[in-house]
């Protein structure tokens, strides 16, 4: 098993996903991208398709290495709840192994980890149905709208990382 | 036909003095009548009572609290032992019971030829002939020939019933109830109202389906033809605009403009595209969090310059690395030390991952962001340019039409009608050409509806069943009844013919016959015959019975003629061996005149003349007159097989001074 | 024993009067004879096949009728 993205998330990128160029795969990245900067993930329900493709497309090659370490990394925080230190070997030891998977997939993601991976996509949509009132109409005016919510959303995850520091 | 004869029978230890009896004239031809004559107090109820009880089974007994009866006077614990030989369809039969007085239990064993086992064993036949409920037929109780008659019981309809099956065929109808119930359990829809239900439910899905059918065709061609016209008057909308030529050059020149902005927009909003799919272009924190991984992963030295492999392999050495031999301590303490290793594939993508934050965002995490604005920020003005061209177009547009040409403006707002209309249709079509899954019941989804057609179907099919069951064993139980019904007319109709007929031969002078038989024999005029009348009707019925049944049956019957007058007595004689194949019949002495000697002679002499008494000093004296190859001793009891002993016996001489044992 | 020939002979003509093909009447009256012989021992399965075939030789009659006249019996 590996990507789902949730039917909610086809019907609203509707407009944008026929334009030539475009993979299912680049919604289920924007939700993915959007899930991790705002740190949100949500559970899928039996109601929600199945698995749409089962290995990174063609233009993803390159970079999945960072998915998949951004999903580390996102999980870690999480369980840690702060950056990782000499005493984490064990922790990060076990969500390692956890979350990938040497055999059986292209992927390299375990069950568990491509689980984790679609639950930060679906999150992310919520987010993204949050932050823009509309739903895309046009690539062109989509990626300027996206953008500026993935900044905002580091810009509040800093801000509220500085503040948990300040009141430390 | 089957044939069963009774070749003998023993008893010991049981009430009635021990004896044992054959009715054998030759090795398995039984003699036509054997007479026994017992005097009073000599056990002859028991020892009928035991023939009955060995002959039904286990299940006469009851509550068994009748056992101990059996037991030899004054005695209180002990067994006793009592045989009966059978010779069913010329094969062997023998049952043994075996009765514990101090248990009150009863102890059954069946052999044939083919062995001996424990158990009261019947097989085909057998199993409607030697029941409780049979056996007082052959091993005639007097009683019976009343209850025969007595409408208040049911004695005749039961034994018709058993005997041909008509029981076992009524039994038919509750198992078809049975199976109806089983194969309807899960069904929700058991009747015709089910089925006319889910069929109306099917109908309703499939009209339906049909109108959404034709309104998909309807809503085509409207797709098509609203997309001609458009297309048709588009053109002629172009043409009309341009005959303004001033509007029709900057019109050209827009549409250049337009063209080129479009063009240049889409390669850069191609070029953003593939910047947006790295991840390190989109988000710096994400980068340096990735970054921030890497060093940790570092510090922490994962992975392993060694993997689980090395450990699980140097866990099945001889020898551990140090040189030291391994110990099962060892080994545990390596293998504990395995599983905090990675496995040597996932340190090749642990690596890799490392390898690839390293080569594609190795460098300060905002740069790459920095790059994508830039990025952005093109495909902004690319946007922006494309939006003026278009904009000076559609104002140019509206000029053109505000200028006062009315049919222009006519033809514009046509055409816009003819794309809502065109938008319309295809919305609608997307609904109803749209994928069968997670729709509720107000979908327009063709393809949804199929399934949902296609499951009210599958219902439908299964409620035809489930009712097509329930007529067809109602159809069958009905066809049961009549058939019961109708051959219950038919063998009793049969029966009263055969009855009266052997009537006329016995009863001549008296007009007793039988009109019907129904829960009871039912007689024609007179509501009741006389005891003897009575009698010779028992015994004819018995004989239509069984000769109905094709079953011929040894005949044991106590005091055949004991209340009857002599010339009925007379009659019964001469009838009586015709009755059965083996006639067996306990007399007593004073039965003997008008009775016997007819008997003999209606049997051809092939009669066995036996006499049983209880052995002791006065009545050892009776065996002086008789040879000793007529005698048979026991430790208690005399068995005498001569004719002339038993035709001077005089059993109410006996008894003077005994000790008169109820019989 | 076989079945009696008065049994068959109102079996055969209830299944006549009830126009159901002969077949039915041949089959109530082997499974007279099967029980009789003591074949049914082996348990309800036997018995159960046997009356689904039985079943499969009945012929509905046409038209609503007739069906309604068989009535429900078991309609919930």
């Amino acid at each position: 098993m590996s990507f789902r993205l949730r039917t909610d998330a086809e019907k609203w990128f509707s407009e944008i996903a026929d334009h030539p160029g475009m993979l299912k795969f680049d919604l289920y990245y924007f939700c993915l991208m959007a899930g991790f900067a705002g740190i949100r993930r949500s559970p899928l329900s039996g109601a929600d398709k199945p698995a749409f493709v089962d290995e990174f497309p063609a233009p993803y090659k390159l970079q999945q290495n960072l998915l998949l370490a951004g999903l580390i990394d996102a999980e870690l925080r999480s369980l840690l709840g702060r950056g990782v230190t000499a005493q984490d070997k064990p922790s990060v030891h076990r969500k390692v192994s956890e979350l990938l998977a040497a055999t059986g997939t292209s992927t390299h993601l375990s069950n568990a980890g491509s689980a984790k991976m679609n639950e930060y996509a679906s999150g992310g949509f919520d987010v993204l149905v949050e932050r823009l009132s509309d739903k895309p109409r046009r690539l062109e005016t989509f990626l300027r709208a996206y953008a500026k919510v993935i900044a905002d959303l580091e810009e509040e995850a800093r801000k509220a990382e500085a503040d948990f520091e300040a009141a430390e | 036909m089957t044939d069963v004869r009774l070749l003998g029978w023993s008893a010991s230890g049981m009430r009635c003095p021990d004896h044992e009896i054959s009715l054998e004239r030759s090795a398995e031809k039984p003699y036509h009548v054997s007479l026994i004559q017992m005097p009073n107090g000599t056990g002859k109820t028991t020892t009928l009572e035991l023939l009955r009880h060995a002959m039904s089974g286990p299940e006469a007994w009851g509550d068994r609290s009748a056992i101990p009866e059996f037991a030899p006077r004054g005695s209180q614990g002990g067994r006793g032992k009592f045989d009966v030989r059978l010779l069913v369809d010329g094969r062997r039969h023998t049952i043994e019971m075996t009765l514990d007085f101090q248990t009150r239990r009863d102890e059954y064993r069946t052999t044939l030829p083919s062995g001996s086992s424990a158990g009261f064993n019947r097989t085909g036949p057998l199993k409607r002939i030697l029941t409780p409920e049979f056996v007082p037929f052959f091993v005639f109780d007097g009683e019976l020939a009343h209850a025969l008659l007595d409408p208040k019981r049911t004695r005749a309809r039961e034994a018709l019933e058993v005997q041909f099956q008509l029981t076992t065929l009524n039994g038919f109808r509750s198992k078809l109830d049975r199976y109806w119930e089983l194969k309807s359990r899960n069904s929700t829809a058991k009747g015709e109202k089910g089925v006319t239900q889910r069929q109306n439910r099917l109908n309703e899905l499939k009209a339906r389906r049909t109108k959404l059918m034709q309104e998909r065709k309807s809503l085509v061609k409207q797709v098509t033809s609203a997309t001609e016209k458009h297309a048709l008057l588009e053109a002629e909308y172009r043409e009309r605009f341009d005959q303004d030529e001033q509007a029709q050059a900057e019109r050209q020149r827009l549409e250049g403009e337009l063209g080129r902005a479009q063009g240049n927009l889409e390669s850069v909003l191609a070029a953003a595209l593939n910047d947006v799919r790295m991840p390190q272009n989109l988000s710096p924190r994400f980068t340096s969090g990735l970054q921030m991984l890497r060093d940790s992963l570092d510090r922490l030295k994962l992975p392993e310059s060694a993997a689980r492999e090395f450990f699980e392999e140097l866990a099945h050495d001889e020898y551990c690395v140090c040189g030291e031999e391994m110990t099962d301590a060892r080994r545990g303490a390596i293998l504990k030390r395995r599983d905090s290793y990675l496995g040597k594939e996932d340190m090749g993508i642990l690596n890799s991952i490392k390898g690839s934050v390293k080569d594609l965002a190795g460098s300060e995490a905002s740069t790459y962001r920095a790059n994508y604005d830039k990025q952005l920020t093109r495909l902004r003005d690319a946007v922006r340019e494309r939006d003026e061209f278009q904009g000076e177009l559609d104002a140019l547009k509206a000029r053109r039409l505000g200028g006062g040409d009315a049919e222009l403006t006519a033809m514009k707002e046509t055409l816009d009608e003819l794309e809502a209309e065109i938008g319309r249709a295809k919305s609608r079509l997307e609904e109803l050409d749209a994928d069968d899954d997670q729709f509720g019941e107000d979908s327009d989804s063709i393809k949804a509806l199929d399934k949902r057609i296609k499951k009210a179907a599958d219902q439908v099919a299964e409620a035809t069943q489930t009712r097509d069951i329930r007529l067809k064993t109602n159809l069958l139980k009905s066809l049961i009844t009549a058939a019961v019904e109708d051959a219950t007319n038919r063998i009793a109709g049969k029966l009263v013919s055969a009855t009266n007929k052997r009537l006329e031969g016995i009863l001549t002078r008296s007009p007793l016959r039988v009109s019907d038989v129904r829960d009871s024999v039912v007689l024609d005029g007179q509501s009741k015959g006389s005891p003897g009348q009575t009698l010779a009707l028992g015994y004819a019925f018995l004989l239509g019975l069984f000769d109905a049944g094709q079953v011929s049956l040894p005949f044991i019957v106590d005091s055949p003629t004991g209340a009857l007058d002599k010339n009925v007595r007379r009659e019964i004689a001469g009838l009586l061996p015709e009755i059965s194949k083996q006639l067996i019949a306990f007399t007593t002495s004073s039965e003997y005149e008008d009775f016997v000697p007819v008997l003999d002679q209606a049997a051809k002499g092939d009669v066995q003349y036996l006499t049983m008494f209880r052995l002791n000093e006065s009545t050892r004296d009776l065996l002086n007159r008789v040879s000793e190859s007529e005698v048979t001793e026991t430790s208690n009891g005399a068995l005498v097989r001569s004719k002339e002993f038993f035709a001077e016996f005089d059993d109410s001489a006996f008894g003077k001074g005994e000790l008169r044992e109820s019989a | 024993m076989p079945v009696n020939e008065n049994v068959i002979a109102a079996l055969k003509a209830a299944a006549t009067s009830a126009r159901q093909p002969k077949e039915v009447a041949h089959r109530l009256v082997s499974w007279l004879d099967e029980l009789e012989k003591g074949n049914f021992s082996r348990g309800t399965d036997d018995e159960e096949r046997l009356i689904a075939d039985l079943l499969e030789q009945v012929v509905l009659p046409e038209g609503q009728a007739a069906l309604d006249a068989l009535g429900e019996g078991g309609d919930q």
